[in-house]
């Protein structure tokens, strides 16, 4: 582990703008500004805005499981790391992402998250990531409270005691078998994720470029049609990658960087290595 | 090597494959463009959760669709009461994350019976496995 980018990558913010649409009788209060973790999520922001906007001396308050989040027209994930979601979010370097709390019914696919379902999703995130790096062998040692604490230090932005437990996840006694990676590839698109070693048969380090490049290469399970990466099977990892800026942490990743120090030191708490695909 | 795969009490094997017939009466979206490679999947019951009957707990699944969009088309076939919960896991282990793709399932945590490359989602309606 190298404690200057974890610590880097820890404490690094972003700017984000809550407004409350309701259309109550005063108007609508006044925007919640804040200054959020990368790492941490909008199930765990959400309530503080609430606060924010329930502060006001109309009566009207404003329930959890009464609104909705919409980012950029469509509805916002909750479960996502803030950091992921501004880095696909395109807005220039350092401005504001703009989150709008609905009282509207809210559509089919938004999903509302609260803090226990949040603690749920983020304990499954670290098994599947620890199955695929030792197939579970460190999760399944831990003690029943660790997870937990996991999370507990994830809510509390408590960078030492993330690490004192994070690096038995880290650390493990065999290599990694499988990296956990999952590659954004754009348009509100779900996520790659596939089987990605460490090293390549002769030994030598598999880089960030080259595991991207593997992840966006069409499966055989891909659809056929109306993407463009699916032009014959000569097209190489550079082809795919032409022009386009690997952003993790709002950070260019060069392409060359090992995938192994990805993994470990730019990985967010959920244990896996988000990776944006910006086109230019 | 892959303990995690024998590791639920299974006293059978992953079910052969049924004649095509038999794939597509148990397939909730009927398969109609034949060019695209579907996922095949296999749900297991566990814990309290209505069993399936041996051939429609196989389906094949497109590769684009999400746990999200799966989980609700699998309450109404599975037939989870309202008041229930419907959990999906992976390996005995992980509950796979909602934006996850099958084509992601797949790549990642596929079991090679036979042939043919296949996902097991275990399915129960109360959290399973912590």
């Amino acid at each position: 582990m190298d404690y200057e980018v974890s610590r880097k990558v820890w404490e690094s913010l972003v700017p984000v703008q809550f407004t409350l649409q309701s259309g109550g009788p005063l108007g609508d209060p006044l925007p919640y500004y804040t200054m959020l973790p990368r790492f941490t999520y909008l199930a765990l922001a959400l309530p503080k805005a609430l606060t924010s906007f329930n502060r006001r001396e109309d009566g009207v308050t404003i329930h959890l499981d009464k609104v909705w989040l919409e980012l950029n027209g469509v509805p916002a994930k909750m479960y996502v790391p803030i950091g992921v979601i501004y880095d696909q979010a395109k807005i220039e370097a350092e401005s504001i992402l703009e989150i709008s709390v609905k009282t509207t019914p809210p559509p089919a696919n938004f999903q509302m998250v609260d803090q226990e379902t949040m603690k749920a999703m983020f304990m499954q995130n670290i098994k599947q990531a620890d199955y695929l790096k030792t197939e579970a062998a460190v999760t399944q040692a831990m003690m029943k409270d660790e997870l937990p604490q996991l999370w507990r230090s994830v809510v509390n932005n408590n960078f030492d005691e993330f690490w004192a437990m994070n690096r038995k996840l880290m650390e493990t006694d065999k290599e990694f078998k499988y990296v956990p990676i999952r590659v954004y590839p754009g348009d509100d698109k779900p996520f790659k994720q596939s089987q990605i070693k460490t090293k390549k048969p002769d030994g030598s380090y598999i880089t960030v470029g080259e595991a991207v490049g593997e992840l966006l290469q069409p499966s055989s399970y891909s659809t056929p049609s109306s993407s463009e990466s699916s032009t014959p099977t000569s097209t190489s990892e550079c082809t795919i990658l032409k022009e386009r800026r690997l952003i993790s942490h709002g950070i260019v990743i060069p392409y060359h960087t090992p995938l192994i120090f990805a993994a470990k030191n730019l990985s967010y708490p959920d244990n896996f290595v988000h990776i944006v695909i910006a086109s230019n | 090597m892959d303990q995690a795969d024998g590791a639920p009490a299974s006293p059978e094997p992953v079910p052969a494959p049924e004649p095509a017939a038999a794939d597509a009466a148990a397939t909730p979206p009927p398969p109609k463009e034949k060019s695209e490679k579907k996922v095949k999947v296999v749900l297991k019951s566990i814990g309290d959760a209505p069993v399936l009957a041996k051939k429609a707990s196989v389906l094949f699944i497109k590769p684009q669709e999400t746990m999200a969009t799966f989980t609700a088309t699998m309450r109404r076939y599975i037939k989870i009461q309202p008041q229930d919960s419907l959990f999906f896991y992976v390996k005995s282990c992980f509950s796979p994350s909602l934006d996850t793709t099958f084509e992601t399932l797949i790549r990642c945590f596929a079991q090679e019976a036979g042939k043919e490359p296949v996902v097991e989602l275990q399915y129960s309606i109360t959290p399973a496995w912590g």
